[in-house]
């Protein structure tokens, strides 16, 4: 054996390096999981678990057993327990990378009635399509304080240039270009609520908070604002005579057709307060509708023909199951494909499960930013969701889901109804359906919930846990038995007068 | 003392006689208790126990709780740890007391015994900040609280139940603050009689309770009304026969009420009364002396102490032993299911692995240290009522009837054991390096044999946590279709694994003598604690809760720091002190 070979296997073989890497491995553990729980599972995922310097720290350890098993080449009889406790560590390391790489972990959800065979996996995708061509581009997710390295599609002339981890969506208004019809352009008022509430004469606190009011949806013509409602109507979506409830302050603006904006305001104590603000003039005005707590509303703007356009920002829950989802910002426009099918340059925000298009010259692509989506060869049908609770409690005790099989018609179409419960799943094709959780519902659920499994790495894993345990064992049992009679003498009670030191087996 | 004791009771048994049979007599008996607002003629001495009474059939009148039938006496003794936090209140049965509280609500009504424990939460609502526990008056008339419990948007109204654990881990203070309201709003329920799940319906129904006005319950409720009223007006007689007739039509109103399950009641309320654990560890403390004292004065085998230190220790063992069967058939289902089952099962572990080595090795330092442990467990079981809920309640779907499961939990709890059993003795060691003699063969020989047997028990305890957490991955597998996923009860159980590991193999190159190995036999069991408890109680918490240091988190602090006090005092002296004797050459 050359020196320099020899030089790395003494090292890499050497005890010391073995404690050394098993040091590292349980202090970035340690780290791990106090990350976990100060942030959360993704983010701890991305830094450690799931990062490339924590599979070279684990393929350093594979590689130390390696070494150490070689290391006592030609192997002996007395070796047996030792060498079956370290191939099984090998072997279940070399499942897990197996999984990793090859297995499949997603989840689907269903409703009673619905047929399924697409399973959704916990990482992001880009969807590129133009006509038949769909090009689908992994995103990974980032946490929150890593760097995004903007990507850019040439031939498409798109930029990803930011990415938020957890994106909250704001819905905004803007002026409508010319060439939108009159239907979606519809318009739009930005107020501002300003409220002094006093208690004893003294203002506790002051409330401000900016209002959208927008023609152009149901949702928009009507917002509550603390105890008070804003509405809006135009010419032809009038309200009904009788505002919503009497006893409730609510003020109703109006866009009249030569432009003026006039309002009725209705106080709680059934006052009724009108005005009329003239075109040109509506911007900056201040109205006191006559509201308790000294409620001013400010017209902030005025868009007689505007669209909605959402944004999205940084959320302020960026950790944790409460956070939402994450958001894409794209740069389109780079060779001639906008939104608006025009000339030019457009932005586009998409959050998780959102779509555009963009186009030019009879050009069109579709951009979607979705969970990525892994497609089965069959299909999976829930009949019937069931439920049970502990007696006298909301606490379920037990749940499952009625499903068949779905094939193709030539492969037999729908196979025979089969219960999935808690630890009670179904395999087909090698795909695994366990029964994961459900959405709660009235008057009872109907949506379950399945996390879809395929592990190609698993008998590799069985066999490396049971070689451990059994390697460990014997390795232990093996001690005790030879070195039981010898030991029994040193140890009962008076003590023999040399004490040993020695180790009990020598590998 | 035991005759004082005795006349004491006597003529406290006299004097009560006397009081019930004045007022039996002075009052009729027709009055509505249930109803609980009006007030008796003679005002009854709250705060009186009824001493000379047993509420032992009482305590086994069926109720609905917490998703299963249950006896009454374990319902009263979830609700005054509860409302009280402690498990009994002034020397009251915990039936005797729930009893009270509805037949005599205004005599309760500035009595304080609501527990708020946490200083910030008593800050808060303006309360006095040197007492734990305030009368319900005090806390109605708080405005913050109400405004507080109305913000809560009542989530279940009055609660009818003990809450079962809350699942996910908010701010502390609040939490206090929504127990609080769960407090009030529970001990409302009881006084109105809408807290008492009484009337048997079909399941999985909730029964109904004193206060519904339906047909179904009309009979029962009369029963309560006159058992009740007897228990107001102390007429022990009729008391004790309606309590007979009340149990008899509760159980006639059970679907499918069997001897089965007439059985598991009859059991539980042993279970309650006789209070196994307290039993064995006092047994426990007093053989661990016992067995301290036979390895100090070198008793040989077949001495008269040891023989008594062996069969106390054999008799705390079967109450242990007893007392974690009946919780299983009571439950229906292995014991480690929270932190309190996993502690006591944990100490019996202990005892088990202190066994098999004494068998072996016939060392008394084994059950010396066995029993302090097992003594240390079961009172910290005991005494913190709090965070470890004693109660028996239902699971959730995922972890019920799971084969793998009860094998995985088991197993690595055992090796728990195995390696607090290695931390006794890795203590034991320790000390030796305090001692003046330290550095004598005949010393270096102990230190030794100690080393040896901290040895085998770590042995028992890597075979199996590697094993237990191996079968948690496959029970993971199993259930949810992924053997290792990299949650934190998973990582810490593996670095535990891990940092016994190095110690076994820094052990073998010779890295460590004697005193090193046990300093990290003592030190590792820091892991052992993070995994157990730790991440339970400290990581799923998150970070602010090291702000509001709970009861629980100080003292597994306070143990942690101690212990790695004392290995670096032992590191001291060894290290340091010069020896006055000749040391010999390691």
């Amino acid at each position: 054996m050359p020196t320099l070979l020899k030089k790395y296997f003494s090292f890499m073989w050497s005890l010391k390096f073995a404690i050394f890497v098993l040091l590292s491995l349980t202090s970035t553990l340690i780290v791990a999981t106090v990350m976990e729980s100060q942030y959360d599972t993704p983010t701890a995922q991305y830094w450690v678990y799931h990062s490339a310097w924590f599979y070279l720290l684990l393929t350093l350890l594979g590689v130390n057993i390696l070494s150490v098993a070689l290391s006592r080449l030609p192997w002996k009889k007395r070796h047996t327990p030792f060498l079956i406790a370290h191939l099984g560590i090998l072997t279940l390391l070399a499942g897990s990378y197996f999984t990793d790489q090859k297995g499949l972990d997603g989840s689907i959800r269903l409703t009673e009635g619905d047929t399924s065979n697409t399973v959704e996996v916990n990482s992001p995708q880009l969807m590129l399509s133009e006509g038949n061509k769909v090009r689908s581009i992994p995103m990974e997710w980032l946490p929150p304080n890593a760097e995004f390295k903007p990507r850019t599609f040439e031939e498409y002339g798109l930029k990803i240039d930011r990415f938020l981890s957890h994106a909250d969506a704001e819905v905004s208004f803007v002026p409508a270009n010319a060439d939108v019809d009159a239907a979606s352009a519809q318009p739009a008022i930005q107020l501002k609520l300003a409220a002094q509430p006093k208690n004893a004469g003294q203002t506790v606190m002051r409330i401000s908070q900016e209002y959208w009011l927008w023609a152009g949806d149901p949702a928009w013509r009507s917002i509550q604002a603390g105890p008070a409602r804003l509405n809006l109507e135009t010419e032809l979506m009038p309200f009904p005579k009788q505002l919503e409830k009497a006893g409730s302050p609510q003020i109703k603006f109006k866009f009249e057709s030569n432009g003026d904006l006039t309002y009725v305001s209705e106080t709680s104590e059934g006052k009724t307060l009108q005005g009329r603000l003239k075109k040109g003039q509506i911007v900056g005005q201040v109205i006191n509708p006559g509201w308790r707590m000294a409620v001013k509303l400010t017209i902030e703007s005025v868009l007689p023909r505007a669209v909605s356009s959402v944004n999205y920002k940084p959320s302020k829950i960026q950790y944790g199951n409460n956070a939402p989802q994450s958001a894409i910002h794209i740069i389109a426009g780079q060779n001639g494909m906008t939104t608006s099918g025009k000339p030019g340059s457009a932005e586009i925000w998409l959050g998780l499960g959102d779509r555009a298009s963009l186009s030019s010259q009879g050009r069109t692509v579709s951009i979607g930013y979705f969970p990525k989506r892994i497609v089965l060869p069959f299909g999976i049908k829930l009949h019937r969701f069931d439920i049970n609770h502990y007696e006298g409690t909301n606490n379920p005790s037990e749940f499952s889901s009625k499903v068949s099989v779905v094939q193709a018609p030539e492969k037999g179409g729908e196979g025979k109804p089969v219960t999935i419960s808690m630890n009670e799943p179904l395999t087909q094709n090698g795909v695994t359906f366990y029964q994961a959780s459900y959405e709660d519902g009235q008057p009872r659920p109907v949506v379950s919930i399945f996390s879809i499994n395929r592990d190609p790495g698993r008998w590799m894993k069985y066999l490396g846990s049971f070689l451990i345990v059994l390697g460990t064992l014997l390795l232990f049992g093996d001690k005790y038995v030879k070195g039981r009679s010898a030991r029994k003498k040193a140890i009962v009670n008076g003590a023999p007068k040399v004490p040993t030191f020695q180790h009990e087996v020598q590998l | 003392m035991k005759k004082f004791l005795q006349a004491f009771a006597l003529s406290l048994t006299l004097l009560t006689a006397s009081v019930s049979f004045a007022q039996t007599s002075g009052q009729a008996p027709a009055q509505t208790a249930a109803q609980g607002n009006e007030r008796p003629v003679t005002p009854v001495e709250p705060g009186q126990p009824r001493k000379d009474w047993s509420f032992r059939d009482a305590g086994l009148i069926p109720v609905q709780s917490n998703g299963r039938i249950k006896p009454l006496d374990t319902f009263a003794r979830e609700i005054v740890l509860f409302e009280t936090g402690s498990r009994s209140f002034e020397g009251w049965d915990p039936v005797d007391l729930i009893f009270s509280w509805i037949t005599a609500p205004r005599e309760w009504e500035n009595h304080p015994f609501i527990q708020i424990s946490r200083l910030d939460v008593k800050r808060q609502l303006g309360l006095d900040e040197k007492r734990n526990k305030f009368s319900p008056k005090e806390i109605y008339a708080d405005s913050f609280l109400a405004q507080y419990a109305e913000g809560l948007g009542r989530p279940n109204g009055a609660t009818q139940s003990v809450p079962i654990a809350v699942t996910s881990k908010p701010d502390p203070r609040d939490q206090e603050l929504r127990r609080l309201v769960e407090r009030i709003g529970m001990y409302r329920g009881l006084i109105s009689g809408d807290g008492w799940p009484v009337i048997p319906t079909q399941a999985p129904a909730p029964w109904l309770n004193l206060n519904s006005s339906e047909f179904l319950g009309k009979f029962i409720r009369s029963q309560y009304a006159v058992m009740l009223t007897a228990h107001l007006t102390k007429n022990k007689e009729v008391f004790d026969q309606s309590v007979l007739t009340t149990r008899a039509a509760v159980e006639s109103e059970i679907p499918a009420f069997e001897n089965a399950t007439s059985r598991m009641l009859r059991y539980e309320v042993i279970y309650n009364r006789v209070n196994p654990f307290l039993i064995a560890w006092i047994c426990y403390l007093i053989a661990a002396l016992l067995w301290g004292a036979v390895r100090v004065v070198q008793s040989q085998r077949g001495s008269a102490v040891r023989k008594f230190a062996g069969s106390l220790t054999a008799f705390a063992l079967f109450m242990h032993i007893a007392g974690i069967t009946f919780r299983c058939l009571i439950a229906g289902r292995p014991p480690v299911t929270n932190m309190y089952e996993s502690i006591i099962w944990v100490s019996l572990g202990v005892m088990i692995f202190a066994t098999i080595l004494y068998l072996m090795h016939r060392q008394a330092v084994l059950f010396a240290v066995s029993c302090t442990l097992a003594t240390l467990g079961l009172v910290a079981a005991a005494a913190a009522p709090a965070m470890m809920d004693p109660g028996i309640h239902p699971l959730v779907p995922v972890l019920r009837s799971n084969y793998w499961l009860t094998i995985h939990v088991l197993t690595i709890t055992l090796g728990y054991a195995a390696f607090a059993l290695t931390l006794g003795i890795g203590n034991v060691t320790l000390f030796q390096f305090f001692k003046r003699d330290r550095d004598t063969l005949a010393a270096s020989a102990k230190i030794h044999g100690l080393n040896q047997l901290t040895y085998r028990a770590m042995q028992f305890g890597v075979v199996l946590l590697a094993a237990g957490t191996i079968l948690g991955g496959i029970w993971a597998d199993y259930s949810w279709g992924r053997f290792w996923g990299w949650d934190p009860k998973e990582v810490w159980a593996l670095i535990a694994l891990l940092g016994y590991l190095v110690v076994l193999h820094a052990r073998f190159t010779g890295w460590m003598r004697q005193f090193g190995f046990a300093a990290c036999t003592v030190v590792a069991f820091v892991l052992v604690v993070m995994a157990w408890y730790g991440v339970n109680f400290v990581l799923g918490v998150g970070l602010h809760s090291y702000g509001f240091a709970s009861g629980g988190y100080g003292w597994v602090l306070s143990f942690v720091l101690g212990q790695m006090a004392y290995v670096l005092a032992a590191a001291y002296a060894h290290f340091r002190i010069p020896s006055p004797t000749v040391a010999v050459p390691q």
